[in-house]
Formats: structure tokens, sequence, C-alpha cells
């Protein structure tokens, strides 16, 4: 007589509780042919949620497999917790992105905050001491209360948990756009630096080494959020309240600084973050890594309350814990340096030379799986994908009242200042941040080294919908501009694709294209992929969201000190850098205009992308320019108004474009600031940096503002929003 | 073995940014028939301890040592059930 | 040469950072653990920012009860300079070495920001490399930063000379834009902004390295008794 009462095989064949958990009827029998019996209650569990999209790809793989994943800096590519890749002098830096969506629509303050605690985890558990934490947010339009509520929710959720792991938040991006309504997306970027020899891999290897067990006692937290992570959002979701973990970033601190001690020690075999689908996933992919088997004995597993059975333990999403594997002999020591942490840990199996992964409780067996198709037997669906047919719109915007559209976009919250939102982030800690949140990537120096890391994350899911292909490019050709920006040299990326239901043909096929297309652009652009995360069904009641793939890239300063003292004033030069074509599909005046996306071609030429940004990066380091931004939203206008309202200064230039043109929005174009009178290929000289006044000039429009009109509306566009008490 | 609940609260002279902010929004929601929020906590421990005397003695010691900020922060405490064992 | 303690409470994260300032003051610095009874060796004491103790309860309560609590008033008692920042100055106010305590901001969100500041007082013996009414940038980075004291602690702290630090643009409330307070005897000092982020223009601000310098060149005859 089993201590838990649970349903029997049959309960699970007859009433299908199989297709509860999110699997089908073809994946319940491919389970049965994997075992050579019908599964029990805790394997069923096992399985559906190793086989969910958050933990399998099974909708994804074969998109992820065109992304380039090897380059000379590459030490350890997609597969591992995170990438990680060389920066010299036997240092390496080690980063990824990952979604935590889902959670965050239900309850915004825990989503965001765990989603941070667990790429933080991953990060550490490879080997590396963070040193910077990036953020991608996207949420309905702040006119609606739901929208204010979930931005406030996730807001000091970040900082809730990142400033009191004191790690610095040092840039993100965030956009408000209707198609995110009630499905807002929160993807947390963690980067970490640590010498090459300490890299860490999540195996289990040799027989009768023991597995440690550390962190938060598990509790009933978060039973099934992986599968719910990768179900599309209903009304329902609402009751699915208790679903989500609660972050203990006290826990979590202790943790990550225990897990680096531990990390020092010869005698550690393995080890690896109990995230998304908890001690199940870390356990079995352990196994699977390192050829395998493993057994545990659940009733050792330190717990917060009474009666939590080997099902429930198994798929607990609680939060701060990490499993370990380490020589037989030496877990006393793992354990006593837990204890100096104050910090649970004990001994809960061991690997064994069998290929199988089997669970005890008391000496009862609740689990025997074979550990590699458990893994490698994923089901991948391969699906129709159907483009849909470009549009013919023409846009015109030249009967426009340009002054009124600037107005409005700059003083948008997708384009104005994000202070409201940066200032509750701990930017600074670690005294290391010479670029913070507020304006461009983020650039963090490698403590005792005049190196820096610069990081930037970036989306623009308007152009994937408009042109997938193209559009994919253009997301990853941004988030590069942004690092060349800092004088960087780009390393590598690491990718979110947030997208809708792959079920969905037109869904299926953004992913298709927007995916080869980000392919491609790595390849041009020298930044292969060495981690990532998929998020699909991100559908609200009515409709899917934008495409949303996002893009998280490292770059590499040498020496960060050119930077000191580099600053920018009134008499400097303005120059616009590329051609400016009447580019509209996926911009922000059609947003404000026309309410819709058209769905038209978009170009980029990644060769001269890779030159151009190159060469410009070059010019900054060597002191030949003072200032790189890319274009970007909005356009030439938006960008002179967040560059004039930040930095305090007007500008008076004079562009031979159409007046509409202003706000075109074609790729690789760029404002560089530098002394009047230099040659910088492709580019022309527009104007001046002012001590007031904010005038653009173009052939047939004029737009002429106050410097203070411009930064009260930029640095006013999100408080505006907040000012009500909802 | 006594249920004690110990209830924290600012000071009435130290400013409630909480309670402010909540009076604020319970306004906008149309009750300005409720006023003075002011925000605390709750704690509830178990005490191995029968004799209020007793009881008494080690609450107030604790919650002026550890539970409160004596300089802005208020309690009262209140002795529940027997906890069951 | 000096010698200075900085504790580390679980939870600190500004450790680091108040060390390296320390070694860049031309001070020796070494970590020492909140389970520690004594502070005997040391020529002063720093007490980090952070979220000790997870801040839960109430930011610095359970550092307050921590061991090393009694070496750190002993070390204070005995005329060693004692420099709590941030969660170091709540921690101080918990323990009562200096007066008021540090309540929620009024907007009631975090706030980080390079912070323009005033100094109030620099004849302390942590100030005296800067000119009195001096303006100053120091990041702050707290949830719980609002100074508060009742009016006759604010008259006490006013008629000692004890404001040694005011903000120019008060960031969360606190009474009379306190920013940061000393003890009567002159050798604790408090305060919520962190000098120890601001010791390069790389970094945005180098108005933070005097305050160490000046803690290092200290000498015990040299404490004044207001």
């Amino acid at each position: 007589m089993s201590r838990f009462i649970e349903p029997t095989t049959e309960d699970i064949r007859n009433q299908k509780l199989y297709a509860e958990m999110g699997l089908t009827d073809a994946e319940y029998d491919k389970v049965i042919d994997i075992l050579g019996r019908e599964p029990n209650y805790t394997e069923i569990g096992i399985f559906s949620v190793m086989w969910s999209e958050h933990c399998s790809y099974k909708h994804s793989k074969p998109f992820l497999k065109q992304f380039p994943t090897s380059g000379d800096r590459v030490l350890m590519g997609p597969g591992e917790g995170a990438g990680v890749v060389d920066i010299g002098d036997n240092q390496a830096v080690v980063f990824k992105v990952e979604s935590h969506n889902h959670p965050s629509a239900v309850e915004p303050y825990q989503g965001a905050a765990t989603g941070v605690g667990g790429i933080i985890r991953d990060i550490v558990s490879i080997g590396a001491r963070p040193i910077g934490l990036l953020n991608s947010l996207r949420f309905g339009e702040l006119t609606e209360a739901n929208n204010r509520r979930l931005l406030r929710g996730v807001v000091s959720g970040i900082g809730g948990y990142g400033n009191c792991i004191g790690i610095p938040t040092v840039s993100g991006e965030v956009e408000f756009d209707p198609s995110y309504d009630g499905n807002p997306l929160v993807n947390a970027m963690c980067v970490g630096v640590m010498d090459h020899d300490k890299v860490q891999k999540g195996t289990a290897k040799g027989a009768g080494n023991k597995v440690i067990y550390v962190g938060l006692k598990t509790g009933r937290d978060g039973i099934h959020g992986a599968t719910f992570a990768s179900e599309e959002l209903s009304e329902e979701s609402e009751s699915k309240r208790p679903s989500v973990q609660i972050g203990d970033p006290f826990t979590g601190k202790k943790l990550m600084e225990s897990t680096l001690a531990a990390i020092d020690q010869p005698e550690l075999v393995g080890i690896q973050d109990m995230g998304a689908a908890g001690l199940t996933s870390s356990s079995s992919e352990m196994a699977a890594k390192g050829e395998a088997g493993m057994n545990l004995y659940l009733d050792q597993v330190p717990v917060r309350e009474e009666g939590i059975s080997p099902y429930e333990m198994m798929l607990s999403e609680t939060q701060e814990r990490m499993l370990l594997v380490v020589e037989d002999g030496t877990e006393q020591k793992f354990l006593d340096m837990f204890e100096d942490f104050e910090l649970d840990a004990a001994v809960i199996g061991e690997v064994t030379d069998s290929d199988r992964l089997k669970l005890y409780y008391e000496d009862e067996l609740y689990a025997d799986i074979p550990v590699q198709p458990l893994s490698d037997e994923a089901p991948v669906y391969i699906l129709e994908g159907e483009k849909p047919e470009t549009d013919e719109k023409v846009h015109d915007y030249s009967k426009e009242d340009l002054n009124r559209v600037f107005d409005e976009l700059a003083g948008h919250p997708t384009h104005g200042s994000k202070r409201y939102i940066y200032e509750q982030y701990d930017n600074q800690v670690g005294s290391n941040t010479v670029q913070k949140s507020g304006f461009g990537s983020g650039i963090v120096r490698v403590e005792g080294t005049q190196k820096a890391i610069a990081m930037a994350i970036d989306g623009k899911s308007r152009y994937v919908y408009a042109d997938p292909y193209n559009g994919g490019k253009e997301v990853v050709a941004q988030t590069f501009r942004s690092i060349i920006a800092t004088g960087a040299e780009p390393l590598a990326m690491t990718d979110c694709l947030n997208y809708g239901s792959p079920e969905n043909p037109e869904i299926y096929s953004q992913l298709e294209e927007s995916t080869k297309g980000m392919a491609e652009a790595c390849r041009a652009l020298a930044t292969p992929v060495v981690s990532g995360n998929v998020s699909l069904y991100n559908e609200n009641r009515t409709a899917s969201i934008l495409p949303s793939p996002v893009i998280g890239m490292v770059g590499l300063i040498e020496d960060v000190n050119f930077m000191d003292g580099l600053s920018i004033g009134a008499g400097d030069a303005l120059y616009l850098v590329g051609e400016t074509e009447k580019s509209f599909a996926g911009s922000q005046i059609e947003k404000l205009i026309d309410d819709e996306v058209s769905k038209q071609v978009r170009g980029i030429d990644l060769e001269l992308e890779y030159s151009r940004g190159m060469d410009l990066r070059r010019r900054l380091t060597e002191g030949d320019i003072r200032k790189i931004s890319p274009l970007g939203r909005g356009g030439i206008a938006v960008k002179l108004a967040q560059l004039a309202a930040f930095h305090g200064l007007g500008v008076d230039v004079s562009v031979d474009i159409d007046g509409e043109d202003l706000f075109a929005e074609n790729a690789s174009r760029y404002i560089i600031v530098a002394d009047a009178g230099k040659e910088i290929k492709d580019a022309v000289e527009i104007g001046r940096l002012t001590e007031e006044g904010f005038r653009i000039k173009t052939r047939d429009a004029e737009i002429s503002r106050d410097l203070a009109e411009v930064a009260e509306a930029w640095e006013g566009a999100i408080p505006k929003c907040m000012t009500s008490v909802d | 073995m006594k249920k004690v609940e110990l209830k924290v609260t600012l000071q009435q002279q130290v400013l409630d940014t909480q309670g402010e902010a909540l009076n604020r929004a319970v306004h906008e929601l149309g009750h300005d028939e409720i006023s003075n929020i002011r925000v605390g906590k709750i704690l509830y421990f178990d005490i191995d301890e029968t004799e209020a005397d007793n009881i008494d003695r080690i609450v107030k010691s604790l919650s002026e040592r550890l539970f409160t900020n004596t300089v802005i922060e208020t309690y009262e405490y209140t002795i529940l059930d027997e906890v069951s064992e | 040469m000096k010698k200075f303690a900085v504790i580390q409470f679980p939870g600190s994260n500004c450790d680091r950072d108040l060390l390296n300032a320390a070694l860049k003051a031309g001070a020796e610095a070494e970590f020492v653990d909140y389970r520690a009874a004594s502070l005997a060796g040391y020529d002063g004491v720093l007490i980090p920012g952070g979220f000790s103790f997870g801040d839960y309860l109430r930011s610095g309560a359970m550092a307050a009860v921590a061991p090393v609590t009694k070496a750190i008033k002993e070390a204070a008692e005995a005329g060693k300079p004692v420099l709590g920042i941030c969660n170091g100055f709540q921690i101080l106010t918990e323990i009562g070495l200096l007066p008021g305590a540090l309540i929620f901001n009024d907007q009631h969100t975090f706030i980080s920001r390079d912070e323009s500041l005033k100094i109030a007082n620099s004849e302390t013996l942590f100030t005296r490399g800067y000119g009195q009414g001096e303006d100053v940038v120091y990041p702050v980075a707290h949830g719980e930063g609002h100074y508060y004291c009742d009016d006759a602690t604010y008259e006490k702290l006013k008629a000692h000379n004890q404001i040694v630090l005011t903000y120019n643009e008060n960031p969360n409330g606190s009474r009379n834009d306190i920013a940061g307070i000393i003890n009567e005897r002159g050798n604790v000092l408090g305060m919520m902004p962190h000098p120890e982020r601001a010791l390069e223009t790389l970094l945005g601000s180098d108005d933070g390295l005097k305050l160490f310098e000046e803690m290092t060149k200290w000498e015990a005859n040299h404490v004044q008794i207001h």
C-alpha cells in the first residue's frame, strides 16, 4: 500500500489525465513504448514536463538548428545552462536570456523576480560571477489600467530581486504595443565573468558519486509551471495562481556565494540549477549528459511541509535550489560548506552505472525511467507554415502635420525616457558600471582589469511582423549596432523567441522565416548564438502577440579608459550615416497613423551593416568621433529628440530628405557626434548640437520646438501615465 | 504551548506612506467613507509557555529588541488559542 | 598602516566595493564575519550596504542582534571610526549608535541614481578633506532611505552639528534633507548615499575617495568631542 494516494495507471489511461498535463494521445503511447508498460502518476508527470515546449523545444528545435553556434571565441555553445565566450587572459564571459512571460502575466512581481533569479542561477551554475543584468519588456499601452499594474509589478519584481542579490541592472528596453495586452513579455538576461578553467557542466558521472540538494526547502510551488509556460493564457490562467513560484533573493544570494565557493572544489563533478521542472529536469539532464543513471531517495529531500508526494517533489518549482554531484566520500565537506552559509542541504541520491532514473521514497520505487529516451526521444513536430500575402499599401505621410507626429512619438512611452523604470534598479552595485541604464548599452568593467563588457538587448517585433525574414535579420543587426556604439567588438549572442501558438500556420511561418533571417545575420555579423530560450503560445484572449524574437548580445572593450571624460556638448557637429529610404512598414509613424502593420518587404544589406559598424566602432575607440547613436524606432526625428533631451542639448539640423522621411525606419543608419568637417564614410554632416532650441529642417517641412518642450515630453512619457492610483 | 499574534504598526506621528497611497487609491475607487488607513505587520508564533506573566515578559523583551524598532513602531499582542501538540 | 574591518552579513552586497575603497585609500582592509565576537586589532569599522538578512522584518533589524554588533559598539566606544553606508546606516540606527530611523522612501519605490549632496559639516574626521558646503555627487540606491527623527532629536542633531551630509534634491522624503549624520562624539558616521561607488571619474564621480582617505589618515588624538 503506497504512502501517497494518487491516480492509478488505469485512471491515467481511462481519464486521460496525461492530457491535463499537456501530453497528446500519441505522446502518451510513446511513453508506453519507452517504458514497455503503462506509466504511473509520477512517471507521466516527469514525461509531461520534460516533453513540454519549455524543456524539449518540440516545435522549435528545427529552427534553432539553423543558428551558427561556433566561432573562434566560443568556448561552450548551447546545451548547457548558458554560453561561454573567451575574452582573453584566461577569462570568459557567460550569458543567457530567458523568458518569464506567463508567470509575469499571472503575478507580475513574483513572475519577474523569479525570472531574474532563474537566469542568475543559470550563469552561476556554469561557475561565473554575474556582473550585469538586462531585461526586455513588452506591455500593452499604458492607457489601460491593467498594463500599468503589470508594469509596476514587473519593474518592482525585477528590482526587488536584482537589487537584493546585488547584481547591477545596467540596460534594458521596453516597448508598449496593444499586441501585448494581457500577455506581457518579461525576458531577463544575465552576464557573468569567470576563468576558463572553472567552467562547469551539468553532468552526473561516476557510479557511487553522491547527489546533493542545496537551497530552499521544497514546497508545492509552481507544480506544472513548465507546462503552464507552454500553454495559451486563458481566463483559466487566473485560477492557476498557485502555479506561480515565490522568489527569495536573500537565499538566492547565499546560494550564489556558496555555489561559487563549491565550484572551487576539485571534488565537484557537476552542478545544475533546479529551474523549470525543478528536480526532474536537473536530475535527468545531468544523468543524460553524464551517460549514467541516478537513484534519488526522495524522503531525504528537505521539505517545507509534510506529505509532499514524489510526483509533487519532482515537479515542484520551488526557487533558489541547486543540484550537485560530488565525488563519493567528499559529501560531508560540501554539506559543511553549505551549513556555514546557513543553507539547507542534503545528500539525496547517487550516480549509478545503469541508464535509469530511479526514484525511491522510503524504499518504495516510484519511478523507473530510462534516462536517454526521456531527453532524446522527446517528440519533435514539424508543421506546415503559411506565409501571409504581402500587401500593396502605399505609405504617404506627406500631408500629415509632422510637428504633431513628432510630439506624439517623442512623448510616447516606447520612445520616452525610461527613468521611471531604471531608477528602481540598482545600476551600480559592484562599482564597475561604466555605462548604466538610460541611453544605450550597459558597460561593466571586468574587475581588476582595463577590459569591459558591453551588453545590449533588443527586439523589433513590428519589423518581424511586416517581414519575418528580413525583420529577423534586423533584430540581430539592431543589437549589433547597440554594441558597436559602445566601441566594443561584438562577440556572440543569445536569443529568446517569443511567439504565438506554433499550431497557427501564420505564426509557424513567422518562426520559420524570422529564424532563417536571424541565422543569416548571425553569420554575416560574426555573432554566433551561444544560448537561448523559446516561449511559444503567447496569446491573449483575442490574438497572438507580434512575433517577438529578442536578442541579447555582448561585446568586448579591450581598454575602457578611452571613455573617461568622453562627452558631447554644444557646438559639436551631427552626422547622419546611411541612406534614408521610404521604409514605413513596421514603423512607429505607421502605428500612430494607420494603426496596423503592413506586410511588406523590409531591406537590409548585412555586409554593409558589418563593415559600417566596425568602421564606426574603430573611430570611436580612436577618439575620432565622440558618440554613436543607432537609429531605430521613430527614425531620425525621435533619435534627435532622445539625444537632445537626455543630454540637455539643443539641435539645429537640416536634412536633404522629404519631411515624412524623418520618421522612416530603414536599417543600418546612425547619428554621429564629432568635430565638424570629418570625413566619415556614407555620412553627411547635418548640423550642430546647440545650447537651446530644437529644429530639424527638411526639403518640405520643418520640426521646430523649444528644447524644454522636447525634454518635458520625453521625460514625462511614462510618469504622465503612471500618476493615477490604480 | 500558546499561539501569539503580534501586531506591529508605525507610531501615529510617523508618516505611513503606504497607508497614504492606499487612502488615495480607495478614494479613487469612490469610497470616501474610508480614511486613516495605516499599514502594519502581523507576526504569528508559538510559545512554549502558558503563564501569562512569563509570556508578557518574553514577548515584550523580544518586541523591543528585535520585532519592532521602538523609534518608529509600536506593537500590541494577543494570546490566541492553545496550540495542539 | 591603518587596518579596517569590513563587516559581512548574509545579504551584504557592497562589501567588496567597500573593501576596495579602503584599499584604494591606502588602508589595509579585511572582511569580518557577522559571527565574530571581537574587532580587536582593527583601527576602524566599515559596515557595507546591501540587504542584510534579506531586509526581512525591517532593514537592519536582524543584523542589529548579530554577534558582531557587540564588537561594533565596543569599537565605537573606544573612539574608533565607524562608517555605515546605506544598509550600514540602517544598522547603526537599529543598534542605537545613531539616533532616528530609516523608513520607506515616500514614493514607496526603490531609488537608484547619482545624487547631488552637500557637505554640511566638513569638520568631522571623515569629511575634513571637503570644503564646508561643498557639493559632491555620490550614487544612492535604496528603498528605505527616508531619515526620520522626532523634533527633539532633530534639534539635538542641529545643536551638535551632527548633520554631515544633506540632499540637494531630496530623493526619499528625508527630514530636512538629511542624508548622513554623525554621533555626538564624532566617530560614528552613517549615510544613505554610496561614496564607495564614487571613486573614479570613469564610473561617473570620484567625489567619494576623499572620505576614505580622511578616514585612513585619522589619528586617535584628532577625535573631536563636540
